[in-house]
């Protein structure tokens, strides 16, 4: 037996770790959910044949926040992308809109400076910030937010309940924040989020 | 779906790399979650598991930049699954071993030791030459062959 064969048959047993069964169950609700959100911001083109597909499929809790300022920009009906991206932007709205709605959210839309609360139902929970100007030719490269968690939010945190959040501008990338409650706890897909907390 | 054929061996790649399990768990739904939101631009112009080792491997590098600090540490536990249960002593120590090698030498050893996989299979996924393969991989047995011989697996369990 060559000293390689030897290894593997020494380290065999590591071979046969696995996923466990939780976190298993979970990266399958992320995913379903995931496309699912997805769904709710059709205008991005990279989504939009498997968000179709898994469309009929998902039934989870989601709530779209539509998020349309940016900088000096306040007002979502001011915002120039809004205004060039035209439809898109209104329809996003809409959409986002009609799901939070669904979830019992009132007022999804938020701007630069706000607070805001949610409350998180027990499951799977979806925070999805729409970018209206993501299918502008123009400006989509350069998509530029912060988002302040108020409190005592972490990744890992134990949690069911409110969710505190401002809204403020920064030259970061956060366009897009995920968060996900299994078994009560609170996962953000966001990389700037996780270092922050 | 990818997850279901892959998603094990991503995960031991995660974990054996980065030795730590809860980061693992992270990143690997963190990898899928990027399968499934960049799957449109997947052009065919590789095949889908290198594709999904290149996610796997930004994440991970990701990771370490944040984390600003190279893992060296490996949080261990025993939890290794309903088919190890008897062995588990025997697996934490193997993965104890794994804290003797840097990074880019745990890359391998996963691969090429752990997953059975050949050179050529594992330069393809992890996107380096093969002789970056060879080199590395030598010098990964030799530090491993060294932690092996002053017997800190005992005979019986190995």
């Amino acid at each position: 037996m060559s000293n390689l064969d030897d290894l593997r048959n020494k380290y065999s047993a590591l071979s046969k770790v696995k996923v466990s069964d939780g976190v298993r169950e979970r990266v399958h609700k992320i995913i379903q959910n995931q496309s699912t959100a997805v769904v709710s911001s059709k205008s991005k083109c990279h989504f939009n044949a498997l968000g179709t597909v898994v469309a009929a499929l998902a039934a989870v809790a989601i709530v779209v926040v539509g998020f349309y300022s940016i900088s000096n920009h306040t007002s979502p009906a001011g915002h120039p992308s809004s205004q060039s991206t035209g439809q898109t932007a209104a329809s996003q709205r809409y959409r986002a809109q009609e799901v939070a709605s669904t979830y019992g959210i009132m007022n999804p839309i938020v701007t630069t400076g706000d607070v805001r609360n949610i409350t998180i139902p027990q499951n799977t929970v979806y925070i999805y910030f729409v970018d209206p100007r993501y299918d502008d030719p123009v400006t989509k490269a350069t998509v530029v937010y912060n988002i302040t968690l108020l409190g005592t939010f972490k990744k890992g945190d134990l949690h069911a309940g409110k969710l505190t959040y401002k809204i403020t501008p920064d030259a970061k990338k956060i366009w897009n924040i995920v968060g996900y409650n299994q078994n009560n706890r609170i996962v953000w897909q966001d990389s700037e989020l996780k270092a922050a907390h | 779906m990818l997850f279901e054929r892959y998603g094990d061996e991503v995960y031991r790649y995660i974990r054996f790399t980065l030795g730590d399990q809860t980061e693992a768990d992270d990143i690997l739904q963190e990898v899928f979650l990027r399968v499934l939101q960049s799957w449109n631009r997947f052009k065919n112009k590789s095949s889908s598991k290198t594709w999904l080792w290149s996610i796997t491997n930004n994440c991970m590098k990701e990771n370490f930049r944040k984390r600003k600090r190279v893992h060296n540490n490996v949080a261990l536990n025993d939890d290794f699954g309903d088919d190890t249960k008897g062995d588990s002593t025997l697996a934490l120590q193997l993965e104890q071993s794994l804290e003797c090698l840097s990074v880019t030498q745990r890359q391998v050893f996963v691969e090429r030791i752990i997953h059975e996989k050949s050179t050529a299979e594992t330069a393809e996924v992890l996107g380096w030459s093969e002789s970056k393969v060879r080199t590395t991989l030598h010098r990964a047995l030799k530090k491993i062959q060294t932690w092996l011989t002053e017997g800190r697996i005992s005979d019986e369990q190995s």
